[in-house]
Protein backbone atom coordinates (compact mmCIF):
# COMPACT_ATOMS: atom_id res chain seq x y z
CA UNK A 1 0.00 0.00 0.00
CA UNK A 2 1.15 3.14 -0.75
CA UNK A 3 2.18 5.64 2.25
CA UNK A 4 -0.36 8.62 2.31
CA UNK A 5 1.99 12.18 2.78
CA UNK A 6 0.90 13.52 6.16
CA UNK A 7 -0.35 17.00 4.66
CA UNK A 8 -1.37 18.80 1.54
CA UNK A 9 1.58 20.53 0.92
CA UNK A 10 4.27 17.22 1.23
CA UNK A 11 1.59 15.22 -1.14
CA UNK A 12 1.75 18.73 -3.76
CA UNK A 13 5.21 18.63 -3.39
CA UNK A 14 5.46 15.08 -3.27
CA UNK A 15 3.39 14.89 -7.03
CA UNK A 16 5.45 17.86 -8.94
CA UNK A 17 8.45 16.08 -7.98
CA UNK A 18 7.45 12.92 -9.60
CA UNK A 19 7.18 10.55 -6.61
CA UNK A 20 3.26 10.52 -6.39
CA UNK A 21 0.29 10.46 -8.65
CA UNK A 22 -2.78 11.87 -7.55
CA UNK A 23 -4.21 8.14 -8.64
CA UNK A 24 -1.82 6.81 -6.22
CA UNK A 25 -2.69 8.69 -3.36
CA UNK A 26 -6.37 8.66 -4.14
CA UNK A 27 -6.32 5.06 -4.42
CA UNK A 28 -4.35 4.43 -1.26
CA UNK A 29 -6.63 6.82 0.79
CA UNK A 30 -9.85 4.78 -0.42
CA UNK A 31 -7.96 1.89 0.59
CA UNK A 32 -7.23 3.14 4.09
CA UNK A 33 -10.92 4.01 4.45
CA UNK A 34 -11.75 0.85 3.52
CA UNK A 35 -10.23 -0.80 6.11
CA UNK A 36 -10.48 1.56 8.78
CA UNK A 37 -13.78 2.75 8.57
CA UNK A 38 -15.86 -0.09 10.06
CA UNK A 39 -14.42 1.09 13.39
CA UNK A 40 -14.50 4.95 12.43
CA UNK A 41 -18.17 5.91 11.06
CA UNK A 42 -16.57 9.18 9.17
CA UNK A 43 -18.08 8.14 5.97
CA UNK A 44 -21.94 8.68 5.17
CA UNK A 45 -21.20 8.44 0.98
CA UNK A 46 -18.30 7.36 -0.86
CA UNK A 47 -17.58 8.85 -4.61
CA UNK A 48 -14.46 6.61 -5.47
CA UNK A 49 -15.64 6.18 -8.91
CA UNK A 50 -16.00 10.05 -9.11
CA UNK A 51 -12.62 10.24 -7.49
CA UNK A 52 -10.50 7.82 -9.26
CA UNK A 53 -11.64 10.04 -12.48
CA UNK A 54 -10.68 13.10 -11.12
CA UNK A 55 -7.43 12.33 -9.47
CA UNK A 56 -6.64 10.90 -12.86
CA UNK A 57 -7.42 14.03 -14.85
CA UNK A 58 -5.40 15.91 -11.98
CA UNK A 59 -2.66 13.59 -13.14
CA UNK A 60 -2.85 14.12 -16.98
CA UNK A 61 -3.09 18.00 -16.50
CA UNK A 62 -0.18 17.79 -14.18
CA UNK A 63 1.86 15.82 -17.29
CA UNK A 64 0.68 18.46 -19.83
CA UNK A 65 1.87 21.45 -17.30
CA UNK A 66 -0.99 22.47 -16.20
CA UNK A 67 -0.81 23.31 -12.31
CA UNK A 68 -3.89 24.50 -10.84
CA UNK A 69 -2.16 24.95 -7.41
CA UNK A 70 -1.29 23.05 -4.18
CA UNK A 71 -5.05 21.73 -3.88
CA UNK A 72 -4.62 19.92 -7.37
CA UNK A 73 -5.17 16.18 -7.04
CA UNK A 74 -5.76 16.16 -3.45
CA UNK A 75 -8.58 14.34 -1.52
CA UNK A 76 -10.62 16.27 0.45
CA UNK A 77 -14.15 15.45 2.13
CA UNK A 78 -17.18 17.39 2.79
CA UNK A 79 -19.24 17.83 5.48
CA UNK A 80 -22.31 16.16 4.79
CA UNK A 81 -24.60 19.79 5.19
CA UNK A 82 -22.60 21.21 2.08
CA UNK A 83 -24.05 20.01 -1.40
CA UNK A 84 -21.85 18.18 -3.62
CA UNK A 85 -22.88 17.07 -7.36
CA UNK A 86 -22.16 13.43 -6.50
CA UNK A 87 -24.95 12.55 -4.41
CA UNK A 88 -27.90 14.46 -1.85
CA UNK A 89 -27.10 15.97 0.95
CA UNK A 90 -28.55 14.26 3.94
CA UNK A 91 -27.34 16.87 6.99
CA UNK A 92 -27.05 13.27 8.69
CA UNK A 93 -30.82 13.21 8.80
CA UNK A 94 -34.03 11.88 8.10
CA UNK A 95 -35.51 15.14 7.74
CA UNK A 96 -33.71 17.06 4.84
CA UNK A 97 -35.51 17.01 1.49
CA UNK A 98 -33.16 14.80 -0.38
CA UNK A 99 -33.90 17.21 -3.66
CA UNK A 100 -32.72 20.08 -1.81
CA UNK A 101 -29.23 21.23 -3.27
CA UNK A 102 -29.63 17.63 -5.82
CA UNK A 103 -26.95 17.63 -8.51
CA UNK A 104 -25.41 21.16 -7.74
CA UNK A 105 -22.13 21.68 -5.86
CA UNK A 106 -21.91 24.85 -3.06
CA UNK A 107 -20.24 27.57 -4.02
CA UNK A 108 -17.18 26.12 -1.95
CA UNK A 109 -16.96 22.78 -3.25
CA UNK A 110 -17.25 24.21 -7.17
CA UNK A 111 -14.49 26.13 -5.69
CA UNK A 112 -11.89 22.81 -4.98
CA UNK A 113 -13.66 21.03 -7.91
CA UNK A 114 -11.70 24.18 -10.25
CA UNK A 115 -8.28 24.52 -8.42
CA UNK A 116 -8.23 20.05 -9.01
CA UNK A 117 -9.14 18.79 -6.10
CA UNK A 118 -10.35 15.40 -5.55
CA UNK A 119 -13.61 14.93 -3.76
CA UNK A 120 -13.81 11.61 -2.53
CA UNK A 121 -17.35 11.83 -0.71
CA UNK A 122 -19.32 13.46 2.02
CA UNK A 123 -18.89 12.76 5.66
CA UNK A 124 -20.56 12.92 9.04
CA UNK A 125 -22.12 15.74 11.29
CA UNK A 126 -24.32 16.04 13.92
CA UNK A 127 -27.84 16.24 12.86
CA UNK A 128 -28.09 19.64 10.75
CA UNK A 129 -24.99 20.62 12.09
CA UNK A 130 -26.23 20.64 16.20
CA UNK A 131 -27.72 17.45 17.38
CA UNK A 132 -25.61 14.94 19.17
CA UNK A 133 -24.74 11.41 17.77
CA UNK A 134 -28.50 9.38 18.19
CA UNK A 135 -27.73 5.84 18.38
CA UNK A 136 -31.38 5.38 17.56
CA UNK A 137 -31.05 6.99 14.38
CA UNK A 138 -29.54 4.73 11.18
CA UNK A 139 -26.22 6.99 10.72
CA UNK A 140 -23.00 5.52 11.67
CA UNK A 141 -21.61 6.73 15.25
CA UNK A 142 -18.71 8.85 14.42
CA UNK A 143 -15.54 7.41 16.23
CA UNK A 144 -12.77 9.15 17.46
CA UNK A 145 -9.34 7.34 15.87
CA UNK A 146 -6.94 8.40 19.04
CA UNK A 147 -9.92 6.64 20.92
CA UNK A 148 -12.88 5.00 19.59
CA UNK A 149 -14.86 4.88 22.99
CA UNK A 150 -14.54 8.92 22.68
CA UNK A 151 -16.48 10.96 20.38
CA UNK A 152 -14.33 12.99 17.58
CA UNK A 153 -16.17 16.83 18.05
CA UNK A 154 -19.22 17.94 16.26
CA UNK A 155 -20.84 19.00 14.79
CA UNK A 156 -17.66 18.66 11.66
CA UNK A 157 -17.14 15.26 13.28
CA UNK A 158 -16.32 12.82 10.21
CA UNK A 159 -14.17 16.00 8.71
CA UNK A 160 -12.38 15.61 11.83
CA UNK A 161 -12.04 11.75 12.12
CA UNK A 162 -11.36 11.73 8.38
CA UNK A 163 -8.06 14.24 8.68
CA UNK A 164 -6.88 12.56 11.74
CA UNK A 165 -7.28 9.02 10.11
CA UNK A 166 -5.79 9.56 6.59
CA UNK A 167 -9.03 8.76 4.88
CA UNK A 168 -8.49 12.68 2.88
CA UNK A 169 -6.02 15.16 3.47
CA UNK A 170 -7.89 17.49 4.12
CA UNK A 171 -11.99 18.64 4.17
CA UNK A 172 -14.57 21.62 5.11
CA UNK A 173 -16.41 22.29 8.06
CA UNK A 174 -18.60 24.76 9.22
CA UNK A 175 -18.56 26.36 12.35
CA UNK A 176 -21.68 28.25 14.26
CA UNK A 177 -20.76 27.29 17.90
CA UNK A 178 -16.88 25.79 17.72
CA UNK A 179 -17.98 23.51 15.00
CA UNK A 180 -14.79 23.58 13.14
CA UNK A 181 -12.42 23.78 16.04
CA UNK A 182 -13.75 21.17 18.26
CA UNK A 183 -13.10 18.08 16.09
CA UNK A 184 -10.06 19.62 14.90
CA UNK A 185 -9.08 19.86 18.84
CA UNK A 186 -10.67 16.37 19.49
CA UNK A 187 -9.08 14.65 16.67
CA UNK A 188 -5.62 16.44 16.75
CA UNK A 189 -5.75 18.42 13.76
CA UNK A 190 -5.57 21.72 12.38
CA UNK A 191 -8.58 23.78 11.97
CA UNK A 192 -9.90 27.76 10.50
CA UNK A 193 -12.97 29.13 11.51
CA UNK A 194 -12.16 32.38 8.66
CA UNK A 195 -13.89 35.61 9.38
CA UNK A 196 -17.84 35.90 9.11
CA UNK A 197 -18.48 36.35 5.54
CA UNK A 198 -14.93 35.74 4.18
CA UNK A 199 -16.28 32.69 2.49
CA UNK A 200 -19.47 32.05 0.80
CA UNK A 201 -21.45 29.96 2.67
CA UNK A 202 -24.99 29.51 0.37
CA UNK A 203 -25.44 25.82 -0.56
CA UNK A 204 -25.14 24.70 3.10
CA UNK A 205 -28.26 23.73 5.21
CA UNK A 206 -28.38 26.42 7.69
CA UNK A 207 -27.58 26.24 11.28
CA UNK A 208 -27.38 30.14 12.34
CA UNK A 209 -27.58 32.53 9.41
CA UNK A 210 -25.66 34.98 11.19
CA UNK A 211 -23.18 32.75 12.91
CA UNK A 212 -22.23 30.03 10.24
CA UNK A 213 -19.05 29.66 9.02
CA UNK A 214 -17.24 27.43 6.38
CA UNK A 215 -13.53 26.48 7.23
CA UNK A 216 -11.13 24.26 6.00
CA UNK A 217 -9.92 21.52 8.45
CA UNK A 218 -6.46 19.96 7.74
CA UNK A 219 -2.76 18.93 9.28
CA UNK A 220 -1.16 22.09 8.95
CA UNK A 221 -1.71 25.83 9.10
CA UNK A 222 -0.36 26.13 6.06
CA UNK A 223 -2.49 22.89 4.56
CA UNK A 224 -5.69 25.44 5.53
CA UNK A 225 -3.91 28.72 3.84
CA UNK A 226 -3.97 26.55 0.93
CA UNK A 227 -7.51 25.43 0.70
CA UNK A 228 -9.03 29.10 2.20
CA UNK A 229 -6.93 30.94 -0.76
CA UNK A 230 -9.50 28.71 -2.85
CA UNK A 231 -11.94 28.84 -1.00
CA UNK A 232 -12.68 32.82 0.08
CA UNK A 233 -13.64 35.36 -1.80
CA UNK A 234 -17.28 37.10 -2.44
CA UNK A 235 -20.55 34.78 -4.25
CA UNK A 236 -23.29 36.84 -5.36
CA UNK A 237 -25.47 34.28 -3.69
CA UNK A 238 -24.61 34.63 0.23
CA UNK A 239 -25.44 37.75 1.33
CA UNK A 240 -23.73 38.12 3.97
CA UNK A 241 -20.55 37.29 1.82
CA UNK A 242 -18.45 39.78 2.12
CA UNK A 243 -17.17 41.92 -1.20
CA UNK A 244 -13.57 42.28 -0.26
CA UNK A 245 -10.26 41.43 -1.96
CA UNK A 246 -8.66 37.95 -1.35
CA UNK A 247 -4.82 38.53 -0.02
CA UNK A 248 -2.31 35.92 -0.75
CA UNK A 249 -2.08 33.89 2.46
CA UNK A 250 1.34 32.80 1.83
CA UNK A 251 2.70 35.73 2.22
CA UNK A 252 2.43 35.08 5.97
CA UNK A 253 4.07 31.78 6.21
CA UNK A 254 7.48 32.90 6.31
CA UNK A 255 10.13 32.68 8.96
CA UNK A 256 9.99 35.16 11.79
CA UNK A 257 6.45 35.21 11.40
CA UNK A 258 5.43 35.65 15.45
CA UNK A 259 9.09 38.62 15.17
CA UNK A 260 7.23 41.43 17.32
CA UNK A 261 3.40 39.74 17.40
CA UNK A 262 1.55 41.19 20.60
CA UNK A 263 -0.26 37.85 22.29
CA UNK A 264 -2.83 38.67 24.72
CA UNK A 265 -4.08 35.37 26.84
CA UNK A 266 -7.24 35.49 28.63
CA UNK A 267 -6.97 33.42 31.98
CA UNK A 268 -10.02 34.69 33.43
CA UNK A 269 -12.57 32.46 31.08
CA UNK A 270 -10.60 29.67 29.97
CA UNK A 271 -9.41 27.40 32.90
CA UNK A 272 -12.29 26.42 34.52
CA UNK A 273 -12.69 23.27 37.35
CA UNK A 274 -12.92 20.29 36.13
CA UNK A 275 -10.21 21.11 33.28
CA UNK A 276 -8.20 18.03 32.42
CA UNK A 277 -4.83 18.33 34.40
CA UNK A 278 -2.75 18.71 31.46
CA UNK A 279 -4.07 21.41 29.36
CA UNK A 280 -2.71 24.15 31.84
CA UNK A 281 0.75 22.80 31.24
CA UNK A 282 0.63 22.01 28.03
CA UNK A 283 -0.86 25.66 26.62
CA UNK A 284 1.88 27.56 28.91
CA UNK A 285 4.59 25.40 26.73
CA UNK A 286 2.43 26.41 23.58
CA UNK A 287 2.76 30.22 24.87
CA UNK A 288 6.44 29.93 25.92
CA UNK A 289 6.99 28.59 22.22
CA UNK A 290 5.34 31.78 20.93
CA UNK A 291 7.14 33.98 23.19
CA UNK A 292 10.51 31.97 22.07
CA UNK A 293 9.47 33.21 18.25
CA UNK A 294 9.66 36.58 19.08
CA UNK A 295 5.70 37.32 20.03
CA UNK A 296 5.18 39.03 23.40
CA UNK A 297 2.63 38.18 25.60
CA UNK A 298 0.24 39.75 27.54
CA UNK A 299 -2.74 38.57 30.16
CA UNK A 300 -6.29 40.18 28.55
CA UNK A 301 -9.74 39.83 29.56
CA UNK A 302 -12.36 39.18 26.73
CA UNK A 303 -15.20 41.93 26.80
CA UNK A 304 -18.51 41.13 27.43
CA UNK A 305 -17.76 37.57 27.38
CA UNK A 306 -20.34 35.46 28.85
CA UNK A 307 -22.74 37.83 27.28
CA UNK A 308 -21.38 36.71 23.98
CA UNK A 309 -21.73 33.14 25.10
CA UNK A 310 -25.20 33.73 25.72
CA UNK A 311 -25.76 35.91 22.15
CA UNK A 312 -24.52 32.83 20.14
CA UNK A 313 -27.18 31.01 21.76
CA UNK A 314 -29.79 33.44 21.64
CA UNK A 315 -29.17 34.22 18.23
CA UNK A 316 -28.86 30.37 17.49
CA UNK A 317 -31.91 29.36 18.77
CA UNK A 318 -34.12 31.64 16.68
CA UNK A 319 -32.28 31.48 13.39
CA UNK A 320 -32.08 27.52 13.80
CA UNK A 321 -36.08 27.53 14.81
CA UNK A 322 -37.02 29.30 12.27
CA UNK A 323 -35.53 26.89 9.96
CA UNK A 324 -36.30 24.18 11.37
CA UNK A 325 -40.35 24.91 12.93
CA UNK A 326 -42.59 23.05 9.82
CA UNK A 327 -40.73 19.83 10.18
CA UNK A 328 -40.26 20.03 13.79
CA UNK A 329 -43.99 20.62 14.33
CA UNK A 330 -44.85 17.66 11.92
CA UNK A 331 -41.61 15.42 11.76
CA UNK A 332 -40.45 15.67 15.39
CA UNK A 333 -39.43 12.18 16.19
CA UNK A 334 -37.50 11.72 12.75
CA UNK A 335 -35.13 14.21 14.27
CA UNK A 336 -32.47 13.44 16.61
CA UNK A 337 -32.70 13.61 20.48
CA UNK A 338 -30.24 16.32 20.74
CA UNK A 339 -31.73 18.28 17.49
CA UNK A 340 -34.82 18.46 19.44
CA UNK A 341 -33.19 20.11 22.31
CA UNK A 342 -31.11 22.39 20.97
CA UNK A 343 -33.86 23.66 18.28
CA UNK A 344 -36.54 23.47 20.33
CA UNK A 345 -35.33 25.77 23.14
CA UNK A 346 -35.91 28.73 20.52
CA UNK A 347 -39.27 28.47 21.59
CA UNK A 348 -38.72 30.17 25.16
CA UNK A 349 -37.03 33.04 23.41
CA UNK A 350 -38.62 35.99 22.17
CA UNK A 351 -38.16 38.29 19.40
CA UNK A 352 -37.27 41.00 22.20
CA UNK A 353 -34.93 38.40 23.17
CA UNK A 354 -32.99 37.76 19.65
CA UNK A 355 -32.81 41.36 18.76
CA UNK A 356 -31.20 41.96 21.81
CA UNK A 357 -28.45 39.59 21.45
CA UNK A 358 -27.83 41.53 18.16
CA UNK A 359 -27.78 44.51 20.25
CA UNK A 360 -25.04 43.53 22.49
CA UNK A 361 -23.23 41.88 19.75
CA UNK A 362 -22.50 45.42 18.73
CA UNK A 363 -21.15 46.48 22.23
CA UNK A 364 -19.10 43.62 22.06
CA UNK A 365 -17.26 44.65 18.48
CA UNK A 366 -17.19 48.14 19.88
CA UNK A 367 -14.65 46.51 22.90
CA UNK A 368 -13.29 43.33 21.05
CA UNK A 369 -12.28 46.05 18.71
CA UNK A 370 -10.36 48.17 21.04
CA UNK A 371 -8.99 45.08 22.42
CA UNK A 372 -7.33 44.27 19.24
CA UNK A 373 -5.44 47.56 19.08
CA UNK A 374 -3.31 46.67 21.71
CA UNK A 375 -2.65 43.01 20.84
CA UNK A 376 -2.59 41.08 17.62
CA UNK A 377 -4.14 37.76 18.39
CA UNK A 378 -5.81 35.97 21.64
CA UNK A 379 -4.66 32.73 22.16
CA UNK A 380 -6.28 30.17 25.07
CA UNK A 381 -7.05 26.66 24.75
CA UNK A 382 -9.84 25.65 22.42
CA UNK A 383 -11.24 22.99 25.09
CA UNK A 384 -10.31 22.06 28.58
CA UNK A 385 -10.50 18.68 28.28
CA UNK A 386 -9.77 16.23 25.69
CA UNK A 387 -12.28 14.03 23.63
CA UNK A 388 -15.73 13.33 25.49
CA UNK A 389 -16.18 9.89 26.40
CA UNK A 390 -19.39 8.33 24.74
CA UNK A 391 -20.52 7.58 28.29
CA UNK A 392 -20.94 10.83 28.70
CA UNK A 393 -23.39 10.81 25.48
CA UNK A 394 -25.88 8.57 26.41
CA UNK A 395 -29.12 7.91 24.73
CA UNK A 396 -28.21 10.88 22.09
CA UNK A 397 -27.60 13.45 24.30
CA UNK A 398 -24.55 15.68 25.62
CA UNK A 399 -24.35 16.57 29.44
CA UNK A 400 -24.25 20.50 28.29
CA UNK A 401 -23.14 21.63 31.65
CA UNK A 402 -20.47 19.00 31.73
CA UNK A 403 -19.71 19.28 28.28
CA UNK A 404 -19.63 22.51 27.16
CA UNK A 405 -18.71 24.17 30.49
CA UNK A 406 -15.26 22.85 29.10
CA UNK A 407 -15.27 24.67 25.88
CA UNK A 408 -13.95 27.88 24.61
CA UNK A 409 -15.23 28.43 21.15
CA UNK A 410 -18.36 30.34 21.03
CA UNK A 411 -17.57 33.65 21.43
CA UNK A 412 -15.82 33.97 18.77
CA UNK A 413 -18.88 33.02 16.60
CA UNK A 414 -20.71 35.83 17.96
CA UNK A 415 -17.88 38.44 17.19
CA UNK A 416 -16.99 36.97 13.50
CA UNK A 417 -13.31 37.08 14.33
CA UNK A 418 -11.53 34.05 12.44
CA UNK A 419 -10.28 31.75 14.86
CA UNK A 420 -7.24 29.11 14.21
CA UNK A 421 -7.11 26.02 16.22
CA UNK A 422 -3.64 23.59 16.17
CA UNK A 423 -2.37 20.77 18.43
CA UNK A 424 -0.27 21.64 21.63
CA UNK A 425 0.02 18.62 23.10
CA UNK A 426 -2.04 15.26 25.01
CA UNK A 427 -3.95 14.38 28.04
CA UNK A 428 -2.53 11.30 30.26
CA UNK A 429 -5.06 9.46 28.46
CA UNK A 430 -3.29 9.88 24.76
CA UNK A 431 -6.13 12.30 23.93
CA UNK A 432 -5.20 15.76 22.09
CA UNK A 433 -5.16 19.05 23.79
CA UNK A 434 -5.32 22.14 20.82
CA UNK A 435 -4.18 25.83 21.02
CA UNK A 436 -6.71 28.32 19.84
CA UNK A 437 -5.49 31.52 18.51
CA UNK A 438 -7.87 34.37 17.21
CA UNK A 439 -7.08 37.48 15.43
CA UNK A 440 -8.17 40.57 13.72
CA UNK A 441 -11.32 40.62 11.28
CA UNK A 442 -10.38 39.32 7.99
CA UNK A 443 -6.62 39.07 9.31
CA UNK A 444 -6.14 35.62 8.50
CA UNK A 445 -2.57 36.83 6.54
CA UNK A 446 -1.48 37.21 10.69
CA UNK A 447 -3.28 34.24 12.20
CA UNK A 448 -2.13 31.43 9.60
CA UNK A 449 1.07 33.02 9.62
CA UNK A 450 1.69 32.36 13.56
CA UNK A 451 0.16 29.00 12.92
CA UNK A 452 2.68 28.50 10.48
CA UNK A 453 5.60 29.86 13.00
CA UNK A 454 4.35 27.37 16.12
CA UNK A 455 4.01 24.40 13.57
CA UNK A 456 7.59 24.93 12.32
CA UNK A 457 9.00 24.57 16.27
CA UNK A 458 6.87 22.06 17.16
CA UNK A 459 5.47 18.74 15.60
CA UNK A 460 2.33 17.81 17.90
CA UNK A 461 0.20 18.46 14.41
CA UNK A 462 2.45 15.84 12.81
CA UNK A 463 1.50 12.59 15.40
CA UNK A 464 -1.03 10.19 13.93
CA UNK A 465 -3.51 7.54 15.87
CA UNK A 466 -1.70 4.44 16.37
CA UNK A 467 -4.43 2.47 14.11
CA UNK A 468 -3.33 4.28 10.99
CA UNK A 469 0.57 5.40 12.00
CA UNK A 470 1.85 1.91 9.77
CA UNK A 471 1.01 3.93 6.67
CA UNK A 472 1.52 7.19 7.07
CA UNK A 473 5.04 8.95 5.58
CA UNK A 474 5.55 10.88 8.51
CA UNK B 1 -53.89 46.48 37.61
CA UNK B 2 -50.48 44.65 36.76
CA UNK B 3 -50.38 40.89 36.96
CA UNK B 4 -48.20 38.64 39.63
CA UNK B 5 -46.42 36.81 37.27
CA UNK B 6 -43.82 35.14 40.21
CA UNK B 7 -47.42 32.59 39.92
CA UNK B 8 -46.36 31.52 36.43
CA UNK B 9 -44.36 28.45 37.32
CA UNK B 10 -41.39 27.66 34.91
CA UNK B 11 -43.17 24.41 33.67
CA UNK B 12 -46.36 26.22 32.62
CA UNK B 13 -44.39 28.82 30.75
CA UNK B 14 -42.39 25.77 29.08
CA UNK B 15 -45.52 24.13 27.89
CA UNK B 16 -47.26 27.24 26.76
CA UNK B 17 -44.35 28.48 24.68
CA UNK B 18 -44.10 24.89 23.17
CA UNK B 19 -47.54 24.34 22.19
CA UNK B 20 -47.80 28.38 21.31
CA UNK B 21 -44.73 27.04 18.72
CA UNK B 22 -46.73 23.87 17.92
CA UNK B 23 -43.84 21.78 18.49
CA UNK B 24 -44.82 18.62 20.08
CA UNK B 25 -42.23 17.43 22.34
CA UNK B 26 -42.66 14.02 24.96
CA UNK B 27 -43.17 14.61 28.50
CA UNK B 28 -40.06 13.65 29.40
CA UNK B 29 -38.65 16.65 26.99
CA UNK B 30 -40.93 18.99 28.94
CA UNK B 31 -39.45 18.24 31.96
CA UNK B 32 -35.89 18.63 30.64
CA UNK B 33 -36.96 22.17 28.76
CA UNK B 34 -38.45 23.18 31.90
CA UNK B 35 -34.93 22.23 34.17
CA UNK B 36 -32.75 24.17 31.79
CA UNK B 37 -35.23 26.87 31.73
CA UNK B 38 -33.81 28.92 34.36
CA UNK B 39 -29.68 28.69 32.99
CA UNK B 40 -31.32 29.88 29.73
CA UNK B 41 -33.36 32.65 31.40
CA UNK B 42 -30.39 33.52 33.19
CA UNK B 43 -28.92 33.48 30.26
CA UNK B 44 -31.37 35.98 28.21
CA UNK B 45 -31.33 37.94 31.28
CA UNK B 46 -27.72 38.78 31.17
CA UNK B 47 -27.89 39.96 27.75
CA UNK B 48 -30.89 42.24 28.78
CA UNK B 49 -28.92 43.42 31.26
CA UNK B 50 -26.10 45.44 29.53
CA UNK B 51 -25.88 49.10 29.70
CA UNK B 52 -24.52 49.90 27.14
CA UNK B 53 -26.81 48.13 24.48
CA UNK B 54 -29.10 50.52 25.88
CA UNK B 55 -28.99 53.10 23.07
CA UNK B 56 -27.07 50.45 20.52
CA UNK B 57 -28.55 49.22 16.89
CA UNK B 58 -28.59 45.72 16.26
CA UNK B 59 -25.69 43.91 14.62
CA UNK B 60 -28.22 42.47 11.56
CA UNK B 61 -28.94 45.19 9.36
CA UNK B 62 -32.19 44.89 6.88
CA UNK B 63 -30.72 45.66 3.30
CA UNK B 64 -33.57 47.47 1.01
CA UNK B 65 -31.31 46.65 -2.10
CA UNK B 66 -30.34 42.91 -2.15
CA UNK B 67 -28.68 41.31 -4.71
CA UNK B 68 -30.80 37.66 -5.87
CA UNK B 69 -28.48 34.92 -6.99
CA UNK B 70 -28.67 31.74 -7.37
CA UNK B 71 -25.97 29.01 -6.26
CA UNK B 72 -25.19 25.96 -8.21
Amino acid sequence: MTDVPLSITEAAAAMRAGDLTSTELTAAVLARADAHDGALGTYLARFDEQALAAAALADSELADGIDRGPLQGIPLGIKDIIAAAEGPTTANSLVLDREWGAGKDAPVVARLRSAGAVITGKVTTMEFACGAPDPAKPFPLPRNPWDTDTWPGGSSSGTGSGVAAGFFLGGLGTDTGGSIRLPSAFCGITGLMPTFGRVPKSGCAPLGYSLDHIGPMARTAEDCASMLQVLAGYHASDPDCADLPVPDYSTGLVPGSLEGKRIGVDRVHHFPEGADPAVAPSFDAAVSVLEGLGASVVEVVLPYYDEMLAADMVTMGGEALAYHLPDMRTRWEDFFLGTRRMVAQGALLSGADFVQAQRVRRVALRALGSLFETVDMVAVPTASTGATHYDDMAGGELDVGKVFGLIHTPYWDSVGNPALVMPMGFTAEGLPLSLQLAGRHFDEVTLLGAGYGYQQATDWHRRVPAMVADAVAA
Amino acid sequence: MTTDISTFTDEATVRTLLAAAGIPATEDEILKFTEDYPRLRGMVDLLHAVPEARYEAPGLLFDPTPTFAEWG
